[in-house]
């Protein structure tokens, strides 16, 4: 099984190259090292321990080719954004997770901006960091007290996740360059106003669909969250809630209005 | 293949990759669903990339569907989490691992022959009822009698 993908390699001729499978086996034991629990002696050393073999992976990916600006800048923000997976993969407190998925967000609106996609990057840094993950630690809020609790100790299938991710990515790094296509087209610097146009003349039905979309999702959400007929029956409910009046409105004076 | 390409399309690779390991790893409900965000972040930074190499614009138009559908899919699973979370204060997702058949057939595979996946004995899975029973019509196919029969 394991020699199953290098039996092809002559005949899809794919590059082996070394410095992309140092680099995916470097992250993946930064990751690796990062999230174990059983490391004995080693373990007060572990941040140590994952942050140099982040480290050794950026020397890596910067050991060759060319040192122009442009290649600096995505390498930095490459770089950030991987961080901050780990840091979401490898954090127990949830809500450094959600935080460090927030980092890698704005990364990728940065490499955003190198694609010449201003309107994506402000779009992704309101849509995404200002409204999905403030969504999601707010239900993080709501439903995980501050302790630690079980199912952020531990994880499912570490080992084999990681393997097979890393073995994954050095795969897709292999292959990048392999693919055929043509040569860059120059063209000025897109506007906003271009993209205005072709989403409301080229791509209509994409918005309009789009936009269905959002509003059915936002009525199945509030339909599905507010619905609590069943909590009447529901033995939780009532063992949490026995010996504790829930407060009604309208016995509170001004009825229960605060001034 | 221009180096932002080629540098954009890994990082976007390694950000795919990186989700799904964060989503096979994490047990609890939000993160996985965190992943699955982040995942999604992988694929519109392809396509913008390619949009950029091509100079098209349609890399963008994907990458505000691919927003429009992560945020549509956010909204929806957390108030899924929400009520799930109101009938066990947890988030566990093993919690939910007990919702399958109890004793559901198996396939059986025979040791010395793996490619050979041959089915159980009795094929056809055992459903629960689900629904009023359907009204017995007599049936329009006239059925032979026992003189009848040869």
């Amino acid at each position: 099984m394991i020699a199953l993908p290098f039996a092809f390699a002559d005949s899809v001729h794919l590059d082996w190259n070394p410095r992309y499978w140092i680099m995916a086996v470097l992250i993946g034991l930064a990751l690796w090292v990062w999230r174990a629990d059983k490391l004995g002696h080693l373990s007060k050393f572990k941040w140590w321990l994952g942050l140099a073999a982040f480290l050794a992976a950026i020397g890596v990916e910067l050991s060759t080719g060319p040192w122009d600006l442009n290649r600096l800048l995505i390498s930095s923000m490459m770089w950030v954004g991987i961080l901050g997976c780990l840091g979401f993969v490898s954090f127990r407190q949830p809500i450094f997770a959600a935080l460090s998925f927030a980092v890698t967000v704005i990364a990728s609106c940065v490499i955003f901006l190198f694609s010449d996609a201003p309107f994506i990057a402000a779009g992704t840094m309101i849509v995404y960091a200002g409204a999905t993950i403030i969504i999601f630690l707010f239900v993080l809020m709501f439903a995980q007290q501050s302790k630690l609790q079980h199912v952020d100790l531990t994880m499912s299938f570490p080992k084999l996740s990681i393997l097979g991710g890393m073995f994954l990515l050095g795969l897709l790094w292999c292959a990048i360059p392999l693919m055929p296509m043509g040569p860059p087209v120059e063209v000025p610097p897109s506007k906003v106003s271009d993209l205005g146009r072709i989403m409301y003349t080229d791509y209509l039905w994409t918005v309009e669909i789009a936009g269905t979309l959002l509003l059915i999702a936002t009525l199945g959400a509030v339909v599905i969250a507010t619905d609590t007929s069943w909590a009447e029956s529901s033995p939780n409910l009532q063992e949490a809630t026995r010996g504790r009046k829930l407060r009604d409105a309208s016995k509170v004076p001004n009825g229960g209005e605060s001034r | 293949m221009s180096p932002i390409l080629h540098q954009t399309l890994m990082i976007a690779a390694a950000f795919f990759v990186l989700g799904t390991i964060g989503f096979l790893t994490r047990r609890n409900l939000i993160l996985m669903f965190l992943s699955l965000e982040l995942m999604l972040a992988g694929v519109s930074m392809n396509f913008l990339a390619f949009g950029y190499h091509y100079g098209i614009l349609s890399g963008q138009i994907m990458a505000i569907l691919i927003l429009t559908v992560a945020s549509c899919e956010a909204g929806l699973a957390l108030a899924l989490v929400v009520t799930l979370f109101r009938r066990q204060p947890t988030l566990d997702v093993a919690q939910w691992s007990g919702l399958g058949e109890v004793n559901s057939r198996v396939l059986v595979i025979p040791s010395d022959d793996p490619a050979a996946i041959q089915p159980a004995d009795d094929a056809f899975p055992d459903l629960s009822v689900a629904g009023p029973l359907p009204s017995l019509l007599p049936s329009p196919v006239r059925h032979l009698n026992d003189s009848q029969k040869a």
